[in-house]
């Protein structure tokens, strides 16, 4: 039993962001200033999943995770994967801490982070095009990923913490 | 270990990063290769995105019941009169073309599919269709919808194809323009409407004005519904679209083989020549004498 949670460890979280993914590129129609809500509300599923400790996102999924946004927006591979790792890399940061951090100051945390990846975002597409692309989209995503960040990240920290009580109440039977 | 895995991660992306701008052939193939390998992934995950965009269309609908009703009866009023301007036009565009002695333009095939992914953030204003080159589906062929033409292939993959939209920044597309038929290219700027740009000088614009494909350059069929001409500003003019390209469903694509393209793909017979696309055979004299005529002016410049 202890054996098979440990295998899904990492499977998990990998499974939950990249069906996140799928679900994030699919057409639902939203307008075009709104373009980039639905993939900036990816990087609430790296920041949550990447904080946990005992279920820790593999670096790797997020690189894939990226790749997969990549060639399904059909942008420049290697775009998405960038701004994934670099939330992932703040969420590790946040998460070597010893103490114990309030909600509201980890809703700051990525609020910080959010600011980070999106302006990130900006000037990566920015030096693509060799131009200054539209800000106001990404701030709009932005904005949505700060504001969705306790309706998306609760259940996923919740589910999370659920598996770790489950299997430390099977290891002390 | 970690540190190292995560700036060899951050290093690769950069690299993918430089070689996509550089357009790299390895790069495309893999792209086409990974599309190819999701697409079943996401047929199945577009359903649940169908159902409620039909069920918020259907919301609105019913919503709007007795106004759509009285609007519907409105234009079909007006629709009862063109109807009988168009048959008279047809008939009289027959007698036309027979005396003319014009060559038929080929009816065009086509195939239906769905859109199976969005492109989402700031690059190619794209989206995933689920025929591929299985279905018969070529680089270049055009896309439509009800409202008219939405964009083109830009990659073929054996189950799915990238579509390029006519808001895409790369987009370009030979246009005519209004009643006069004013040649001009409709050039894509990642909004919602669209520029007209290398119109003829003193050529007048008027909002209303309706674009369809030109068919020049022989990659699009002649004469495919684009959209109208709408002021945008005190003396620009810019095109709206008849297709309303993020809410993208179902889309046709139109097998239309481009006489270039045709021409291009087909390897040269020895003592064949390519004049224009246009082959030559060894054997056809006045074809020969022709094309020498057609080459003889840019000899003597």
């Amino acid at each position: 039993m202890n054996e098979s949670l440990g295998v899904t460890k990492g499977f998990f979280p990998s499974l939950v962001l990249l069906l996140a993914v799928v679900v994030a590129a699919v057409p639902w129609a939203l307008p075009v200033a709104a373009g980039f809500v639905l993939p900036l509300q990816l990087i609430i599923f790296v920041f949550a999943l990447s904080l946990q400790r005992k279920y820790e996102l593999p670096t790797l999924t997020v690189f894939a995770a990226g790749l997969l946004m990549d060639v399904l927006t059909a942008g420049p591979l290697g775009y998405w994967a960038i701004i994934f790792l670099i939330t992932h890399t703040l969420a590790r940061f946040l998460a070597r801490r010893t103490m114990p951090i309030s909600f509201l100051m980890l809703w700051v945390a990525f609020a910080a982070t959010a600011a980070t990846a999106s302006i990130t975002g900006w000037a990566l597409a920015s030096l693509y095009f060799v131009r200054l692309i539209d800000w106001q989209p990404m701030l709009i995503g932005a904005t949505a990923a700060v504001a969705l960040f306790p309706l998306i990240s609760w259940p996923l920290r919740r589910s999370l913490g659920l598996m770790s009580r489950s299997e430390t109440l099977g290891r002390r039977r | 270990m970690g540190g190292w895995l995560l700036f060899t991660l951050y290093f690769v992306c950069i690299a993918l990063l430089v070689f996509s701008r550089l357009e790299n052939n390895q790069i495309r193939h893999m792209r086409g290769l990974l599309s190819d390998l999701v697409s079943p992934v996401l047929q199945v995950a577009t359903q649940p995105a169908i159902y409620a965009q039909r069920s918020r269309e259907q919301l609105v609908d019913y919503l709007d019941l007795f106004d759509e009703l009285d609007r519907l009866k409105e234009e079909n009023q007006k629709f009862r009169h063109w109807r009988g301007e168009a048959k008279r036009l047809e008939r009289r565009l027959v007698r036309m073309r027979a005396l003319l002695k014009a060559v038929e333009e080929p009816a065009l095939d086509y195939k239906t599919g769905y859109v199976i992914a969005d492109a989402r953030g700031p690059f190619a204003r794209s989206v995933l269709i689920n025929l591929g080159r299985s279905h018969g589906v070529k680089n270049g062929y055009a896309v439509i919808n009800g409202d008219g033409l939405v964009g083109r292939v830009v990659h073929s993959g054996e189950f799915a194809s990238r579509v390029i939209l006519l808001s895409d920044l790369n987009s370009k597309i030979p246009v005519l323009v209004g009643p006069a038929a004013v040649r001009a290219v409709l050039v894509g700027d990642n909004s919602g409407r669209q520029n007209l740009e290398f119109l003829p000088n003193r050529t007048a614009v008027y909002a209303g004005d309706e674009v369809t494909t030109s068919g020049h350059g022989g990659m699009l069929p002649r004469g495919l519904q684009i959209g109208v001409v709408v002021a945008d500003g005190a003396k620009a003019y810019r095109v709206r679209p008849n297709a309303a390209l993020a809410e993208l469903e179902y889309v046709s694509v139109l097998i239309f083989d481009s006489p270039v393209v045709v021409a291009r793909d087909r390897p040269v017979a020895r003592g064949e020549q390519v004049v224009s696309g246009t082959r030559i055979k060894p054997n056809d004299g006045a074809l020969q004498k022709r094309h020498a005529k057609i080459r003889a002016p840019s000899k003597t410049q």
